[in-house]
């Protein structure tokens, strides 16, 4: 009984944390070939949040360090990507937590915007931790029909706060869904 | 008409058997755009022999590109020949390229695209060939599908072509105004083996089979076009290539050209 109450005080959980992301790990879809990473290479390094990007050409991998203290946004990085031509294949993103206990549908708001959890246990995050990024345009359209599969929320589809969030997030509002 | 559209045929098919490649063709475009806020400089030359005329000319083409949005290219380019002598600007092109579907995956996207373009000639029309680039005033419009699969690519292009009289330079009467294009476009890259940076230089082979059909005549021609590629520094394209007629019956400038390009892109220069 415990357990149920407490995850269900975690689904509508919304936590406000002092977090910095740091780091970025970025696959790239739709290229080969060295000029078209390149494109997409000097499109990150020119965001004003991104202090350098190394390149492993072969698999289309970008690896972003962040400026100290820099507002990342994913939306930045996946716009510099697709204004290149291509699309994001995948995004993982390391951010140093406060410690917090986090499951399911938990929202945190954090580097000053929010993020829905999903697909994941309850667990406690403390310290360095990377997230994926579950969002449309985040992840192959395979994988992003495949996540579907868990969460109904109207949220997920739109990328936008919707009735089904925690009512401390505005309606419309912007809202990353991610997984540790 | 039946001959001309069969040998079209086989020369279509013939091609699609050699299929290789990357897709930064060198006769066709490809229907993926280059980034958004980049420009890009290229500098043609084509050389070729004028059988009616017994001699050699040239044609220089500078053109500008640019990448206005992610899905949405323009390019302006001018012409100058010295096909009827001395060299002089001979007219220009505005080429414009909307992307409107892409489904990219890891190492693989499947992209189509529609173009226009506007030419504008001033040189007297004595052949049947239709170009909007480089011959004739007129419009173009035409789709592109292109399927890039790892380090291989296939591209194909439609484009309907009407030309209007060269200002003062009128189209003889028994010429067509109207004409269907069409291209299969392949390539393979094949240095280097391993990619470790951007500095090494690519060098891609292409092949291109480019042809033109006017049912109001039924005249056609089917060009094979080989080519050679260097992308230097991954910024700098260097292309050479020989476009040679493999088949046809149309009344032509040349059935055959050698090419020189030199390109250059400037990211987020916009």
């Amino acid at each position: 009984m415990k357990k149920i109450l407490f995850l269900s005080a975690l689904i509508v959980a919304c936590f406000q944390v002092q977090a910095q992301i740091q780091s970025a790990q970025l696959s790239a879809s739709g290229l080969t070939c060295s000029m078209c990473s390149k494109s997409i290479f000097k499109a990150l390094i020119q965001l004003p949040s991104v202090a350098s990007v190394d390149v492993d050409i072969e698999q289309s991998v970008f690896t972003i360090i962040f400026k100290p203290d820099a507002q990342v946004f994913p939306d930045d990085i996946k716009k510099a990507v697709t204004d290149a031509g291509f699309a994001i294949a995948s995004l993982q993103m390391t951010a140093n937590f406060p410690a917090a206990d986090v499951g399911k549908d938990t929202h945190l708001q954090f580097a000053g915007a929010t993020y829905h959890l999903l697909n994941m246990q309850v667990q406690h995050i403390e310290g360095i931790r990377t997230f994926s990024v579950l969002d449309k345009n985040f992840v192959t359209t395979a994988v992003f029909r495949r996540n579907k599969k868990f969460t109904q929320m109207a949220c997920y589809e739109t990328g936008h706060a919707a009735a089904c969030c925690h009512h401390s997030v505005k309606s419309g509002e912007r809202i990353y869904h991610i997984t540790f | 008409m039946k001959y001309s559209l069969k040998m079209l045929l086989f020369c279509l098919l013939f091609c699609t058997s050699k299929l290789l490649a990357q897709e930064l063709f060198n006769y066709a475009e490809p229907a993926s755009n280059m980034a958004a806020h980049s420009l890009g400089l290229r500098w043609a030359s084509y050389h070729f022999n004028e059988p009616h005329l017994e001699r050699q000319s040239t044609q220089f083409v500078p053109e500008l590109m640019w990448g206005i949005s992610k899905n949405w290219m323009l390019h302006a380019d001018a012409i100058l020949s010295n096909s009827e002598r001395p060299f002089r600007f001979i007219g220009s092109s505005l080429y414009t390229k909307y992307r409107f579907f892409s489904r990219d995956e890891v190492h693989r996207h499947f992209r189509m695209a529609a173009f226009v373009r506007a030419g504008m000639n001033n040189s007297h029309v004595h052949y049947q060939e239709i170009k909007t680039n480089g011959m004739n005033t007129g419009t173009e419009l035409g789709i592109i599908a292109t399927q890039l699969l790892h380090k291989q690519a296939i591209s194909s292009t439609v484009s309907w072509a009407y030309i209007t009289d060269n200002g003062s330079n009128k189209i003889h009467d028994s010429n067509a105004r109207q004409a269907i294009n069409l291209s299969l476009s392949t390539g393979r890259l094949m240095l280097p083996r391993h990619y470790m940076s951007y500095k090494q230089t690519n060098l891609n082979l292409m092949f291109e089979v480019l042809a033109q059909y006017q049912a109001q005549l039924g005249v056609y021609f089917c060009d094979i076009a080989p080519s050679l590629q260097l992308i230097i520094n991954s910024q700098t394209r260097v292309d050479f290539g020989y476009r040679q007629q493999l088949a046809g019956t149309m009344d032509r400038m040349t059935h055959a050209a050698w090419m020189f390009k030199i390109e250059h892109l400037l990211f987020n220069a916009l």
